[in-house]
């Protein structure tokens, strides 16, 4: 027998597998962490997430988070965590995004965004906040709470990191403002009424895909600014993590048009990509959360991480 | 809107002391890597194979190519081990067939290189481009001494990740490159950049192959 044929045990051609949709079979953290994470005891872990809010008559705020092809393929957990909150006079957008060679990076992304919120959360009923100094509480807040969940569960900081998104639309008797402050990739924009597009924190560019400057708990996330730009002719803000952003690449270019999904649907042939399905406005539409998991569920080659996305859409966009 | 691609490079030793079953086991070890990636739909999406041969000269048998597309490339084992000659090829590979993010389009991911070698290299020019591969880092090495003729801190010079296949034999080779397809399959997984000395995660060697510290 030759020695090829001793080696090879298949000489065929392969054949090219497919996608699979598998069932999560493991827990979202072991029932032992309960007594050190107690909230991740009633936390209600979904593959998918969508939630919206209408900020009086003037925003609708919106947002979902659903588990990618790879997690669906593999059977393993979405680590895409999302929150958002909203007044009348402030708007709460936050995303993390766990990374992918952290073992419990979902629980980092999760504690993050309950954090972010609940520092966040007092400025609701306070317009005289100081949000800039609250969202960089709440990235240090985050750091604390994350070493604080590896510490009391004795596993590496390095097993929960996550990158962290975080965007505030204020409303004050005297201006409009935007705050934001950002650790890690993804991508916050805001659409004003003259078409262009905002990015709200500078983009830290690595050179290679994958390759992630920053995450919590690391120490350089403590070095994340808070920024802030006037926001009387934004008419839309989103917030979304390199699940939504890498496919879309770049958002100067193609932010605009993602605004104009929103706002107005998919027709058909409107695909910005290699497959959208068709469906009606997002923003302040009735089946809001119906088009938003369709939007969610674009197909572009190679792109099969988690997504996650939150946006605010001014209503009364007339007269702007 | 490109599509992002995980550019990986085989770079083989095919120098006279490979012939035999050691060549075989190196070609029938990428048509099974192949195969492997082929079963797995991310990597069937987005990851890229090329094959480069080394002896007297080094040869880029398949440009980088989709693995639905790729046809693992025949060659056989003769000559010396012109070392120097692959990396500078492979050096010449990155500046041609890799894409850098810009703000225009999102990069590849950073190429991961599997380099196998049996001997020590027989070319003056080697430690210059190693210098090159292992300062500026523009790809994720991995070097395999196979066998105890291989010169391991030659490779210690090219990349710090050096792993050692204590025999030639076909299993040998066949668990060597099963750790290939693993690891291909795992590095599309978000990393932290080079600057904070994460690197990429690998899966455990296989039983046969040990890390070298």
């Amino acid at each position: 027998m030759s020695v090829r044929r001793l080696l090879d045990t298949d000489t065929e051609a392969p054949r090219a597998a497919t996608w699979q949709v598998r069932d999560v079979s493991a827990p979202w953290v072991p029932e032992s962490w309960y007594p050190h994470v107690p909230w991740a005891e009633s936390h209600a872990y979904s593959n998918d997430h969508l939630q919206q809010h209408y900020a009086d008559a003037s925003w609708h705020v919106i947002g979902g988070t659903t588990r990618g092809r790879v997690h669906a393929n593999d059977g393993t957990h979405r680590e895409d965590a999302m929150a958002m909150a909203a007044s009348p006079h402030l708007v709460i957008l936050i995303a993390a995004d766990g990374a992918g060679s952290s073992r419990w990076s979902r629980v980092g992304a999760e504690t993050a965004c309950r954090t972010v919120l609940d520092t966040l959360s007092p400025a609701l009923t306070d317009p005289d906040a100081d949000i800039g100094t609250l969202l960089r509480d709440a990235v240090s807040r985050s750091c604390r709470a994350i070493e604080a969940v590896a510490h009391r569960t004795g596993e590496p900081t390095r097993e929960f990191r996550s990158t962290l998104l975080a965007a505030c639309w204020l409303r004050t008797p005297h201006h409009e403002r935007l705050h934001a402050i950002q650790v890690g990739d993804g991508a916050m924009v805001a659409r004003r009424t003259d078409g262009s597009v905002l990015r709200l924190v500078n983009d830290v560019q690595t050179e290679y895909s994958g390759e992630v400057s920053a995450f919590l708990p690391d120490d350089n996330a403590l070095e994340a600014v808070a920024v802030q730009h006037a926001a009387a002719d934004v008419e839309a803000i989103l917030v979304m993590t390199d699940g939504v952003e890498d496919p879309f690449y770049p958002l100067q270019r193609h932010g605009a048009r993602i605004v104009d999904q929103f706002y107005q649907g998919v027709p058909v042939g409107g695909t910005m990509l290699d497959r959208q399905g068709t469906h009606g406005p997002i923003a302040g539409s009735p089946q809001a959360l119906e088009h938003l998991r369709e939007w969610l569920a674009f197909e572009r080659r190679g792109e099969n991480d988690d997504r996650t996305i939150l946006g605010a859409f001014r209503l009364d966009r007339e007269g702007r | 809107m490109t599509t992002r691609r995980l550019p990986v490079y085989i770079l083989a030793d095919v120098s006279g002391s490979m012939q035999g079953t050691p060549i075989e086991s190196v070609r029938s070890g990428i048509r099974q890597l192949h195969r492997d990636l082929m079963g797995d739909p991310q990597a069937i999406e987005s990851a890229y194979l090329s094959v480069i041969t080394f002896s007297d000269k080094a040869q880029q048998l398949e440009r980088l190519t989709e693995v639905s597309a790729f046809n693992p490339p025949d060659f056989s084992a003769s000559g010396q081990t012109n070392l120097g000659d692959a990396l500078r090829l492979l050096l010449d590979c990155f500046e041609t067939e890799i894409l850098k993010t810009t703000p225009e389009q999102k990069g590849d991911w950073r190429p991961l290189v599997f380099l196998l070698s049996d001997g020590a290299p027989t070319d003056p020019t080697w430690p210059q481009y190693a210098s090159q591969l292992c300062n500026k880092r523009p790809a994720n090495v991995i070097a395999v001494a196979c066998g105890d003729q291989a010169d391991v801190d030659v490779l210690k010079q090219v990349t710090e990740s050096v792993v050692l296949m204590q025999d030639m034999s076909p299993d040998s080779f066949k668990a060597f490159f099963k750790f290939v397809s693993a690891s291909v399959k795992q590095t599309s997984a978000k990393v932290g950049s080079l600057d904070d000395g994460a690197g990429i995660t690998l899966p455990p060697p296989p039983p046969g192959i040990t890390i070298v510290p």
